[in-house]
């Protein structure tokens, strides 16, 4: 058996949670129970990881990507030790370190310098360790003037740089790093990617848990795509992520049939229960169908093709100058477009009774991921609204073979150019 | 290579002492913290740690001695004998049940040995434990005890005690985590532990062939060791010293293997 290349080694691994019912008054309900002499289940169980077997490469960096509660961040506690597995084995080869910011565990009452030294030794660190390291997690803080003050005197953003800097200067085999790179203002985010870009140079393992594919493609060799407590796919990181679009697309249509069986309805939620609409209805959307351009109802839009998308109405008396307007928003909450009717100089004399209107991109701009759609008809000057409904609507967009950008929201119409400055300096 | 599992308890104990033992910086750290913390901003500081139990002791004597009036020998002697070593069972077991729960967010974030937490309240409370023998020697001089040969039986006497103690401390940091009243119920329990040991009161106010059952309470079994030394002046007997070790060995294994099961599933019950 060749484990020698191997860091970490995952056999048969499962792993259960329990739920309490009554969870405040434990103790309580023991000894009821044992009044009653009978023994009710306090608590039920589900698998949050079952079966896993994952072998992971000794100097490789790998991503565990997946929708919450896919079991990804249990991965890696269990990994770390932190949770024990209720099946399986884990077999991991070198020291392991995660990546945590321990600002928490932090005394108010002590100095910086003191914080950092317990800290440090929570982590794994011997004395000499500590000391050898010390001067560089001071620097990587950039809190050299306050290392000596009560870290109660300290502001949040310090603590956290602080808990931060002692966590990063450590010296593992492999490294857990836990969805932590959304701590502290933007520089200090870059000198930690820098740091892990180090890490990798250096050979160490890194395991990399988070939400943030880009970052993910951008720093794995290899991916991990866990769903429902199941390893999915394993393999390289483009390939991973695309399976794990399809995944989330897969999902949500499943939830559209389910709830709304008039197909290319894209309604994933109970219309009549849905709190963000709102309008004086005297015209009321009654529909949003996402198509091509020769009607047929699309599955999901596709980067830089045409896509329609059709408004229905049913108006129940005249309504002059009405506004139609679209919105789009990212799945994270960006808004990206809002356009309408108006802005775009289409006017719309009245309405009355049945009918739609069309709002259609040549080429939809919006790279691969799932989208929120908005619609609502307003009166000319944009007060009143007749039928207003925020964010009701899912559409996801996949890549087209034609167009391979991905990083960013949207991929803008643009070509490249070069040329030769001839003796005159480019401006800087 | 992979792992050979250990299926013998005692190999996988003493596996587990290895792995604490890596960590012994972090405990030295946990307990310095402990003791840092607890004095800092204080104008005394350290002096608190010699000053509670000089203070105590000249409340005990002068209410004990003076208001309610002697019924032993000796007073002030024969109730330090046993308060202190009391004083650091109660205060590490009551201070230590809570020390994984207190530290939930450090468990649930981050590995190491777990039985650390406790281990460094018992050390700390060890600490103090040895501090106040620098206000009980001169208070033996002063009530006419030379400390004598016996003394040294102290060492294995506290040594088994710490064991006992650890024990204790360990089973109920382990329940606390499932069963949050434990802490609450433990104050109660201290209290009640307190005033069935001979500790304020001696053996002799019971009859003598009652006064075997005294030694059910496990605690008897230390002061009496503990007043055979300091009081006394003597080697504890053999039958005591025997149930002083056995009494630190057992609770200690007992501790240890709770714990090690119960921790299994700490980060998720916090």
């Amino acid at each position: 058996m060749n484990t020698t290349l191997n860091a970490i080694e995952i056999k048969n691994l499962s792993k259960k949670f329990k739920a309490y019912h009554h969870r405040e008054s434990n103790l309580k309900y023991v000894f009821l129970n044992l009044l009653k002499g009978k023994r009710k289940k306090l608590s039920s169980e589900f698998w949050a990881l079952k079966n896993i077997d994952l072998d992971i490469e000794k100097g490789q960096t790998v991503g565990f990507i997946g929708c919450n509660g896919s079991g990804k961040s249990t991965l890696l506690k269990l990994i770390s030790r932190i949770l024990y597995p209720d099946g399986g084995d884990i077999d991991a080869h070198g020291k392991i370190s995660t990546l945590i910011e321990l600002g928490s565990g932090f005394h108010p009452d002590l100095t910086g310098r003191e914080n950092v030294y317990i800290n440090a030794s929570i982590l794994g660190f011997s004395r000499a360790e500590v000391t050898k390291k010390f001067q560089a997690i001071v620097d990587f803080s950039g809190l050299e003037d306050f290392i000596d003050n009560p870290v109660k005197t300290y502001s949040s953003g310090m603590y956290v740089r602080l808990g931060f800097s002692v966590a990063i200067n450590i010296d593992p085999d492999i490294l857990l790093v836990d969805e932590v790179l959304a701590v502290g203002d933007e520089n200090f985010q870059k000198k930690c990617i820098k740091k892990i870009m180090d890490f990798k140079k250096e050979g160490k393992t890194i395991i990399f848990v988070s939400h943030d594919l880009k970052t993910v493609e951008e720093l794995c060799d290899q991916v991990v795509l866990l769903h429902n407590g199941k390893l999915v796919k394993q393999g390289k990181p483009v390939e991973v992520i695309s399976e794990y679009h399809r995944l989330l697309i897969g999902a949500s249509q499943l939830q559209v049939r389910k709830e709304d069986p008039r197909q290319g309805e894209s309604a994933p939620k109970d219309r009549t229960t849905w709190k963000n609409r709102w309008g004086s209805k005297e015209v009321e959307i009654t529909g949003v169908q996402f198509l091509d351009l020769q009607d047929n109802v699309m599955e999901f839009a596709k980067t830089g093709q045409p896509l329609r998308v059709r408004i229905a109405y049913d108006a129940h008396k005249e309504i002059e100058n009405p506004v139609f307007g679209v919105a789009i928003y990212s799945d994270t909450g960006v808004h990206v477009t809002g356009p309408n009717t108006r802005k775009h100089n289409f006017p719309i004399a009245s309405l009355k009774g049945q009918g739609y209107v069309e709002y259609e991109m040549e080429s939809v701009p919006l790279l691969p991921g799932s989208y929120l759609f908005s619609a609502a008809i307003y009166d000319y000057q944009g007060l009143q609204a007749y039928d207003h409904w925020e964010q009701y609507w899912r559409f996801h967009v996949i890549e087209s073979p034609e167009m391979s950008e991905r990083l960013g929201l949207i991929a803008i119409p643009a070509k490249w150019r070069m040329g030769k400055s001839e003796g005159k300096k480019l401006r800087r | 290579m992979s792992d050979v599992r250990c299926q013998n308890v005692g190999l996988r104990m003493i596996k587990r002492i290895k792995g604490i033992w890596e960590f012994k910086y972090l405990i030295y750290n946990l307990v310095l913290r402990d003791l840092k913390v607890k004095y800092k901003g204080t104008t005394l500081g350290f002096l608190w740690s010699l000053l509670n139990p000089l203070l105590m002791l000249a409340v005990y004597t002068v209410v004990f001695k003076y208001l309610i009036g002697p019924r032993v020998e000796n007073f002030t002697i024969f109730l330090f004998s046993a308060l202190l070593p009391w004083t650091f069972l109660s205060s590490a077991v009551a201070m230590g049940a809570g020390s994984i729960t207190d530290n939930g967010n450090l468990v649930k974030k981050v590995y190491f040995p777990r039985e650390v937490l406790p281990l460094s309240v018992v050390l700390v409370n060890l600490f103090h434990f040895f501090l106040t023998f620098l206000v009980l020697i001169p208070a033996l001089l002063f009530f006419h005890i030379q400390p004598g040969f016996a003394f040294l039986f102290l060492v294995v006497i506290i040594f088994f005690q710490t064991l006992f103690v650890l024990g204790i401390t360990l089973i109920f940091a382990a329940l606390n985590v499932y069963y949050r009243d434990i802490k609450h119920l433990l104050e109660v329990l201290l209290q009640l532990w307190f005033w069935v040991t001979p500790i304020i009161w001696p053996i002799a106010i019971f009859p003598e062939k009652y006064q075997d059952l005294l030694y059910l309470n496990p605690f008897t079994v230390f002061v009496t060791a503990y007043r055979d030394v300091i009081l006394k002046n003597r080697i504890p007997g053999l039958l005591t010293i025997a149930g002083v070790m056995m009494l630190g060995i057992l609770l200690f294994l007992l501790g240890g293997l709770i714990f090690h099961k119960k921790q299994r599933r700490f980060a998720e019950e916090i």
